[in-house]
């Protein structure tokens, strides 16, 4: 509220005690101005009557420029006064009493203009007030009175320079002061509570008024759409009962876990499928070969080489798939002892599966390829009776939905030791 | 972890495991030309890195990892992680042992036995590499990884 009055930027004070500095400085250089002001003031009323001192209402302006009500009232007393023709010596007595009477032709100029403290320390700034404060004489309208000859701008400037040598003004000058001065504007406020006048360029431009338009934020920016319909399509929805589509909250969430289980579902189903295929072909395999063998080796060879890779590729394919439903059948990275031997019947297949290639070239090791094939087989179809023993065995998936039920007993406070044992 | 999040990283996960086992069963049959021979082998190690990768960037999104919990993290899937780099050593083993013996003819039958050990080894781990890294997989779906709760409390107060 301070920093915004006129043409003469206040700076915020930084803290009372500076505050009361500045007022000590204003207050020695109001002395000494009182008699220049009578000169300045003759000067003035010679130029132009409609003026006023500027030294006078410079100094005087910094000291009541924190009371914005007095500085409204005595906008409304300038424009009262500029429109009568004033001698000096009344206007001198309205001055004392509104000593920031100029605020208010400053006030009502541009902003560029009016409010960049700095104009009247930098001489180019000060040539710019003057232009402006000439095109606002120029203009004639009730409100403005003052234009000051150069030479008084520039003592002026001489007097403010001496009176702000205490203080520290870093900064830009001229249209770059105006801009950073906004946002001070915004964020100050008066004491009581009401918004400083002249705060904000755009405050009159960007009034914020209800409407009746409600503004969703979707991926592809903002959409609108009227309170009215939002309310009658809800009691609509829920008359009807469907899910609200246009409620993305409403909807039920899938949670991570929920998903998992679901593929290991699917998992699970087309491996008990895979199970079965991977016996029958074991079962096929074992009455091939040992009717092979019992005719001769040469025939078992010629004949069964043709079928050997592609066999060997399937089988192990089958095999791991099969293999990896048992483990998780049985969740043999928790062993319970309970039913291992499904994982091992499988596991011995294994073995060999890879003993296969090395039976394959040599005469004397067919034996011992065709007894391995033999237990292969067997293995495989023991493992896929244990599954159909008890197909609705899935430790895996209880250990999953253990993380969703461990999760409810946390908020119970229980411990949860399925999720902090070392697997 | 939302689901849309972890619906395409479980998707990935299964289409690199699924593409290995495919390339573990048939690559035996492929063997047209070594060129050919030498692509499948590297793309087989290849998906086997990304899925490590994969789970380790899966391991970092925790809440567990992300609060500075690292070795609990790593104590729990201390069997994916072994499991993940043994099977990659031992198919990469496997791969320039084969390669460098099959090259002049990729239809030869290889007679050393101690490849066709090393062969048996591969098989076994893969397995075993499926089977845990599917488990982890659908562990890390759980939504106690992800969030702060009274048991990373317990242990972080733990490890003060």
């Amino acid at each position: 509220m301070n920093g915004t009055s006129g043409s003469l930027r206040k700076l915020p004070p930084m803290s009372p005690r500076r505050e009361n500095e500045e007022e000590d400085v204003y207050a020695t250089v109001r002395k000494s101005r009182k008699k220049k002001r009578t000169v300045s003031d003759e000067r003035a009323s010679e130029t132009n009557p409609g003026m006023s001192s500027p030294a006078l209402t410079d100094t005087d302006r910094s000291m009541r420029s924190r009371r914005s009500d007095r500085r409204a009232s005595r906008s409304m007393e300038d424009i009262s006064e500029s429109q009568q023709p004033d001698s000096t010596p009344q206007r001198k007595k309205r001055k004392k009493k509104n000593p920031g009477s100029d605020l208010s032709p400053r006030r009502s100029l541009p902003r560029q203009a009016s409010d960049s403290g700095q104009t009247e320390l930098d001489g180019s700034a000060l040539s710019l007030q003057n232009k402006s404060e000439s095109e606002v004489t120029q203009n004639g309208t009730g409100k403005l009175k003052t234009t000051t000859s150069k030479k008084k701008k520039g003592k002026k400037a001489q007097d403010q320079i001496f009176c702000y040598s205490n203080q520290v003004y870093e900064g830009p000058v001229g249209l770059a002061a105006e801009l950073t001065g906004l946002q001070d504007d915004v964020v100050l406020t008066s004491s009581n509570g009401e918004p400083v006048e002249g705060i904000s360029i755009s405050a009159p431009y960007m009034k914020s008024t209800p409407s009746d338009k409600l503004f969703m934020e979707q991926p592809g920016g903002f959409t609108s759409s009227k309170k009215i319909n939002i309310h009658k399509r809800r009691m609509q929805l829920a008359t009807v009962g469907s899910e609200p589509t246009d409620h993305p909250a409403d909807q039920p969430t899938q949670t991570t876990i929920s998903f998992a289980l679901g593929s290991h579902h699917i998992f699970m189903t087309l491996t008990l499928f895979c199970q079965g295929l991977f016996a029958g072909i074991a079962l096929w395999h074992i009455i091939t070969i040992q009717l092979m063998v019992n005719i001769s080796y040469d025939n078992l060879l010629s004949q069964y080489t043709q079928l050997a890779k592609p066999l060997e590729s399937f089988y192990y394919l089958l095999f791991a798939l099969c293999t990896v439903a048992a483990f998780d059948r049985y969740d043999v990275h928790r062993p319970n002892r309970e039913c291992v031997f499904q994982g091992l019947t499988m596991q011995s297949g294994s073995l060999s599966t890879a003993c296969y290639l090395i039976g394959l070239a040599r005469d004397n090791m067919l034996k011992i390829w065709t007894v391995l094939s033999m237990v292969r087989g067997i293995a495989a179809i023991l493992g896929w009776a244990f599954a159909t023993i008890s197909p609705q065995v899935d430790r895996l998936r209880a250990t999953l939905e253990n993380c969703k039920e461990n999760e409810m007993d946390e908020e119970r406070g229980y411990s949860n030791m399925a999720f902090t044992d070392g697997v | 972890m939302l689901v849309n999040r972890y619906r395409p990283i479980l998707y990935l996960q299964y289409l690199l495991l699924f593409a290995d086992l495919m390339l573990n069963s048939f690559t035996g049959m492929l063997r047209f030309k070594n060129v050919i021979l030498l692509l499948l082998h590297i793309l087989q190690d290849v998906c086997i890195l990304f899925s490590a990768i994969i789970v380790f960037l899966l391991f970092f999104n925790t809440y567990i990892f992300q609060a500075g919990l690292v070795m609990i993290l790593i104590n729990k899937f201390k069997m994916t992680i072994f499991f993940t780099f043994t099977y990659f050593a031992l198919c990469v083993t496997l791969h320039v042992w084969g390669m460098t013996m099959r090259w002049p003819d990729p239809n030869i039958h290889i007679t050393v036995s101690g490849y066709w050990v090393l062969f048996v080894c591969q098989r076994t781990a893969s397995i075993i590499y499926y089977y845990v890294y599917k488990r982890t997989a659908l562990r890390l779906g759980d939504s106690r990884f992800y969030q702060d709760s009274e048991w990373i409390r317990r242990e972080f107060e733990k490890r003060r």
